[in-house]
């Protein structure tokens, strides 16, 4: 299937600069694509943090988290299968973790959320996304999609 | 089928073939270790262009008949990333759910995109207007690997290339409506897990 690629972010809207405040004429209208990246990730027994497995995601810049998800094919561990999702800073807080323990679609929510800064802004810096696994896990079978949702280039300052 | 009523007003002006990817840097780069941490190629030298997150939308009514047809055909490869349906009119009966199916043009091959318990349990009751989040069907792993790849080439109606069209089955001839809306990338056609 033919692919097109932008440097991005892409933009659509019919109206890019806000030059009035009648809505529809001439009030800015353009919204960011929503990108996504995938990895599979596999259960590897207890993974520490000193020893993150990479994925082949790696984040653009300035850009925003908007959410992080599990597609589980074969269930974790069902005693530490959560994934825990770091940048390439292992010393730096991770910055969600999703539970593979049972087969279907998981989301990295609530307490699961880790580094909000992350989420808000990824940095001026490209963030490679590893994993490490629940302490002392021993399962090796569970597989899964990990899922990162997030807007090119936002470059948040709230 | 119902009538998209916005389909005039949202029509597109700028159209790919897709899948639209973006980032600074896409070319594939050598190998690297991804068992060793730090990564022996800095984080600038690998590629971080993304895909583009697209959707369809349909329109739904809860008395059509079953594995009724909607306006949603995905490409090819596409992995499914979530489903919403946005009820407008509550649904009615005995069984007020709805689900929908991938259907490759073979009906012993359909793969269910969505719980397929027509009293609950993992799909959602509509039985008020809202917004409904649908989550994989884990009766069958071949339903949940679906979502991953709806294009799975171990199934046996597996034809390379061809899209797939999606059907809906309220099992009930009440009087809901709703949107349904898939948010999928076209094209990623990810190999088996």
């Amino acid at each position: 299937m033919p692919t097109t690629t932008f440097a991005g972010p892409v933009k659509a809207g019919g109206i890019s600069t806000s030059t009035g405040n009648i809505l529809g004429e001439n009030v800015a209208n353009q919204g960011f694509a929503k990108m996504v990246q995938v990895a599979q990730v596999i259960e590897l027994g207890h993974v520490g943090t000193g020893n993150s497995v990479w994925t082949d995601i790696v984040i653009p810049a300035n850009s925003q988290i908007i959410r992080m998800a599990l597609l589980t094919t074969t269930a974790f561990d069902s005693t530490y299968g959560y994934i825990y999702v770091d940048d390439d800073r292992p010393s730096d807080p991770q910055i969600g973790a999703v539970p593979g323990l049972t087969i279907g679609l998981s989301e990295s929510t609530g307490s699961l959320v880790g580094d909000l800064g992350k989420w808000k802004d990824v940095g001026t810096s490209d963030i490679h996304l590893s994993y490490h696994i629940g302490s002392t896990s021993t399962g090796t079978a569970g597989v899964g999609t990990l899922i990162v949702e997030y807007v090119q280039n936002n470059n948040l300052t709230a | 089928m119902a009538n998209n009523p916005h389909a005039q007003t949202y029509k597109g002006s700028t159209t790919f073939s897709g899948p639209i990817k973006a980032g600074s840097r896409w070319l594939d780069v050598p190998n690297y270790d991804r068992t060793t941490v730090p990564g022996t190629i800095a984080v600038k030298d690998l590629p971080n262009a993304g895909f583009v997150v697209c959707s369809q939308s349909c329109a739904v009514e809860q008395k059509a008949a079953a594995q009724t047809a909607t306006d949603i055909n995905l490409p090819s490869g596409s992995m499914i990333l979530s489903i919403q349906y946005i009820v407008t009119a509550a649904f009615t009966g005995t069984k007020k759910d709805l689900i929908m199916y991938l259907d490759p043009g073979v009906p012993d091959e359909w793969r269910v995109l969505t719980p397929s318990d027509g009293t609950g349990g993992g799909l959602p009751v509509l039985d008020a207007v809202g917004v409904y989040n649908v989550t994989p069907n884990v009766g069958d792993t071949r339903h949940v690997e679906a979502w991953r790849n709806i294009s799975d080439d171990r199934e046996a109606d597996h034809v390379e290339g061809r899209s797939i069209d999606v059907r809906q089955d309220s099992t009930n001839d009440g009087d809901g409506r709703c949107i349904v809306t898939i948010n999928y990338v076209p094209g990623m056609d990810l190999p088996n897990a």
